[in-house]
C-alpha cells in the first residue's frame, strides 16, 4: 500500500514515510490529499478503494514545466484564487467566446485531479455574461465537461437515496438553471456528459429530463410570435409592433420624407402610421362637434424592448346617455329624471373608437401634429375636427407612482 | 368543528355582499346571501357571544338561501361570470403580492384605468435582494381574496360544469400567468397552484383570453411538479395573475372580467401526461 501522510503525521511524526524513506517535512511541501504518492514507484490504487486521480513525480514536473510555459506559476496554482485570477486576467485582455473556451482548457491542464473544479465552474458562471457566452449551449456543455467522469456516479440505491456528492450535483444544477434562464435547449452532448458524470439516477439528469419535457411543450404557445432575433432598427421594430397591435386589417404607412429644418439628424426621423379602411370610414362619420384626442405614449413590449405608441381616438360615450336618448321618446319624463340621477359608474362606459395609431422616434407635439396633418391626406374630414393633444410626460414616470400622467391639452389649429 | 373555529376572537361581522358569489346568484338575491370576508381590524372588540349570535344568524341565512334555491334558473347555465369590474369597490376583491416580501424592488398597485376598469400596473425589478440567500427575484401577483362563510368557513367554488376560463383584458405585450388556487386538506399540498400562461397582444383594443382548464399545470412553491394532475374544480378558492417574466420595466394590465364557460369542443380532461412515478 502507498503511504498516507495524514496518518503518518498523526502516528509517527518523528519517522519518515515508510515506503520511500522521505522525511515528513518533505512531504509537507506537497499538497496532501487523502492518499499520497511521492516516490517514483508506480503505486496503483484499486479504483473501488480510492477514486482520486494520481500522478507520478515525473508527470508532475512535466506539468509544472508546462504551466510555467503558460505563465502560471506553481504558487499561483496552489492558491484558492486560481480560478478567479484566471478569469480576471482573461477578461482584462479580451472577453470573447474563444477566450472562454481557452480558459476551460487551461484549467483542465493545470491540475489533472481537477482540484477546485466547483469553484472554477461557479466563477465561470458568473463571468459568462461578461464573455458573451450566455446564449451559447456549447459553453454550458464545456463547463459540464469540467466535472471528472465516473467519479460521482451513484453505484447503489443507498447512494441515490442519500444524495451522492451533493455539492457537485448542486453546481451542475446551477449550470442547468442558468441554461434554462437563458431560454436554451440542452442538446445530446449535454445529455451524454451528464450521464457520464452523474449517472442516470441523479438530480442534474432529472433536471435535464424536466427541461426536455416542458420546454418543447411551451415553445410555440405564444399566439403573438416574434422573430427569434429582434431587429435593432427602430423603423423595423415599429413595423413589428404596429403589425402586432392591428394584425390584418390596418394599412401601414411610413412617413420620413418631410423637410424638417430644426432636427439635425433627419435621416433617423420617422413616423409609422397605421389605419385600416374601417377606421377611415368611422372617422369620416365622426360628428364635428366632438373632439378627437391624440394620446400616448402607451407602452408596447416586444420581448424585452419597450416601444411607445400614440393613438388618435374619439372621446368616450356613455352608454347610459344613449339609452336615455332612446327612452325619452317613449317614456315619461319622471322616469327619465330618475334615470339621469344614476351614478356614472353604473352606466357602462363605452370607449371611444380608435381611428389611427402611430409610432415615432420623437414624441413631441410638433411631430404628432405633423402626423395628424399627414393623416388629413387620406381623411379630409379630419381637417374639420378639433384635436386635443394629451401626451404623458415620460421623464416623471419613475418618480410618480401613478403613471405620471400629465394632461397637456392644447387645441390644434384646424385647417380649412 | 364549528366550536374549534370559534375559539379565536377574530370573528366576522361585516356584511358585505361578496362579488364572486353574488354573480352566481341572480340580481334579486344578492342582499339575501351574506358572504363575508374575514376581518381582523374592526371586529377585534366584538364580544364572544355577540359574534356567536351573528354567526348563527349568518348560518341561518345561508340555510334559508339554500332551501329557497334562488339560483335555480342560473345553476344550469353554460357560463358564469366569476368576477367583473363593477366599480371602485371591485378593487377590494384582490390582494396584491409583490417581491417586497422577500426584499425585492418591484412595485405594483391596483387602480382604476382611464377606461374605467381595473388596472394592475407596476414596475418589475429583478434585482436580487442582498440577503445572501435569495437567488432570484422579481414578481408581482394579484389574487382574489379567500371568502369565508359563517363560523370562518372557507368557501369554495364549484366549477365542474365548465371547462374554459375566459379573461377580458387589455395588456401591453408582456406575458402573465393565470393561477388557480384550490382548497387542499393536507398541509403538504397547501402551496399547490395550477397555472398557465397568458400572452397579451398590447395595443388599445380589448382581448379575450380563453384557456381550457385542462391546460393548467400543477406547480408548488414556484416549481413545476413532475407528477401532474388536473385542477380540482370542485374546490376552487381563488384566482390570480402573476407578472414575473424576468424583464425589468413597467407593466400595465387592464382587467374587465373573469368568467368560466363550457365548450363542447374541448374534450381533453388533462393535456399533460400523468406518468406513474417509478
Amino acid at each position: 500500500m502507498g503511504t498516507c501522510t495524514r496518518l503518518l503525521q498523526r502516528l509517527a511524526p518523528w519517522r519518515g514515510c515508510q515506503l520511500c524513506q522521505v522525511s515528513i517535512q518533505q512531504h509537507r511541501h506537497h499538497q496532501i490529499y487523502s492518499q499520497r504518492i511521492i516516490c517514483g514507484k508506480a503505486v496503483q490504487f484499486s479504483r473501488k478503494l480510492h477514486y482520486s486521480a494520481y500522478y507520478y513525480q515525473e508527470d508532475k514536473r512535466e506539468s509544472d514545466q508546462m504551466q510555467e510555459d503558460r505563465g502560471i506559476s506553481a504558487e499561483a496554482k496552489r492558491t484558492l484564487t486560481l480560478s478567479r485570477n484566471l478569469f480576471k486576467e482573461a477578461s482584462e485582455k479580451g472577453a470573447d467566446k474563444e477566450t472562454f473556451y481557452q480558459l476551460i482548457e487551461t484549467f483542465a491542464e493545470v491540475d489533472k485531479r481537477k482540484r477546485g473544479h466547483l469553484q472554477f465552474i461557479e466563477t465561470a458562471l458568473r463571468y459568462m455574461k461578461h464573455f458573451r457566452v450566455e446564449k451559447d449551449i456549447d459553453a454550458y456543455n464545456r463547463l459540464l465537461d469540467v466535472f471528472p467522469k465516473g467519479v460521482f456516479v451513484a453505484r447503489n440505491i443507498w447512494q441515490v437515496i442519500f444524495n451522492h456528492f451533493p455539492e457537485q450535483q448542486t453546481v451542475a444544477l446551477k449550470i442547468l438553471q442558468k441554461l434554462e434562464d437563458n431560454k436554451l435547449m440542452p442538446n445530446s452532448d449535454t445529455k451524454r456528459i451528464l450521464l457520464e458524470v452523474f449517472g442516470r439516477q441523479s438530480h442534474p439528469v432529472k433536471k435535464y429530463q424536466r427541461i426536455m419535457y416542458w420546454f418543447p411543450k411551451f415553445r410555440n404557445i405564444n399566439p403573438f410570435p416574434l422573430p427569434y432575433e429582434l431587429p435593432t432598427d427602430p423603423i423595423q421594430l415599429s413595423e413589428l409592433g404596429l403589425k402586432r397591435i392591428c394584425e390584418y386589417e390596418a394599412e401601414l404607412k411610413f412617413i420620413s420624407d418631410w423637410c424638417d429644418m430644426q432636427s439635425e439628424d433627419a435621416s433617423k426621423d420617422f413616423i409609422a402610421s397605421a389605419q385600416s379602411p374601417e377606421q377611415r370610414d368611422l372617422l369620416s362619420q365622426h360628428p364635428p362637434y366632438r373632439s378627437l384626442y391624440v394620446e400616448g405614449p402607451f407602452n408596447l413590449w416586444l420581448r424585452d424592448i419597450k416601444l411607445g405608441y400614440y393613438i388618435l381616438r374619439s372621446d368616450p360615450i356613455y352608454l347610459g346617455s344613449l339609452e336615455d336618448d332612446d327612452l325619452e321618446e317613449d317614456e315619461d319624463e319622471e322616469d327619465n329624471f330618475s334615470l339621469h340621477q344614476t351614478d356614472p359608474y353604473k352606466g357602462d362606459l363605452l370607449e371611444g373608437p380608435v381611428y389611427a395609431m402611430c409610432m415615432t422616434n420623437n414624441g413631441t407635439q410638433e411631430r404628432l401634429n405633423l402626423w395628424v396633418k399627414k393623416l388629413q391626406e387620406d381623411n379630409p374630414h379630419l381637417a374639420r375636427l378639433p384635436v386635443i393633444f394629451n401626451l404623458f410626460k415620460k421623464e416623471n414616470v419613475e418618480e410618480k407612482k401613478d403613471g405620471g400622467l400629465m394632461e397637456g391639452t392644447k387645441l390644434l389649429e384646424t385647417d380649412s | 368543528m364549528f366550536m374549534m373555529s370559534l375559539l379565536p376572537r377574530r370573528l366576522l361581522c361585516s356584511r358585505q355582499p361578496f362579488c364572486l358569489m353574488s354573480r352566481i346568484l341572480p340580481g334579486g338575491c344578492i342582499n339575501k346571501c351574506y358572504v363575508v370576508q374575514r376581518s381582523y381590524s374592526s371586529d377585534e372588540s366584538q364580544s364572544f357571544y355577540g359574534s356567536f349570535r351573528k354567526n348563527l344568524q349568518l348560518m341561518k341565512e345561508e340555510f334559508v338561501t339554500k332551501l329557497k334555491s334562488p339560483n335555480l334558473d342560473t345553476m344550469f347555465d353554460r357560463s358564469r361570470i366569476l368576477w367583473q369590474y363593477t366599480g371602485p369597490e371591485s378593487l377590494k376583491d384582490f390582494k396584491l403580492i409583490t417581491d417586497k416580501d422577500i426584499g425585492g424592488g418591484s412595485t405594483a398597485e391596483l387602480a382604476i384605468s382611464r377606461n374605467n376598469k381595473l388596472l394592475f400596473q407596476g414596475n418589475l425589478n429583478t434585482d436580487i435582494p442582498r440577503d445572501g440567500q435569495t437567488v432570484r427575484s422579481g414578481y408581482c401577483a394579484l389574487r382574489t381574496l379567500n371568502k369565508y362563510g359563517s363560523f370562518n368557513r372557507k368557501l369554495q367554488m364549484d366549477l365542474t360544469p365548465f371547462n374554459m376560463l375566459h379573461l377580458r383584458i387589455k395588456g401591453d405585450g408582456r406575458a402573465y400567468m393565470v393561477n388557480i388556487y384550490t382548497h387542499s386538506y393536507f398541509s403538504l399540498t397547501h402551496d399547490d397552484v395550477w397555472s398557465y400562461f397568458m400572452f397579451t397582444r398590447g395595443g388599445p383594443y380589448w382581448q379575450t383570453v380563453n384557456i381550457p382548464f385542462a391546460k393548467f399545470f400543477l406547480s408548488s412553491k414556484g416549481r413545476v411538479q413532475d407528477k401532474q394532475s388536473p385542477v380540482d374544480l370542485e374546490r376552487v378558492t381563488a384566482f390570480g395573475l402573476t407578472m414575473a417574466d424576468a424583464i425589468n420595466g413597467e407593466f400595465t394590465l387592464e382587467l374587465d372580467s373573469i368568467s368560466a364557460s363550457y365548450d363542447a369542443t374541448e374534450t381533453e380532461e388533462f393535456v399533460y401526461e400523468e406518468y406513474r412515478q417509478s
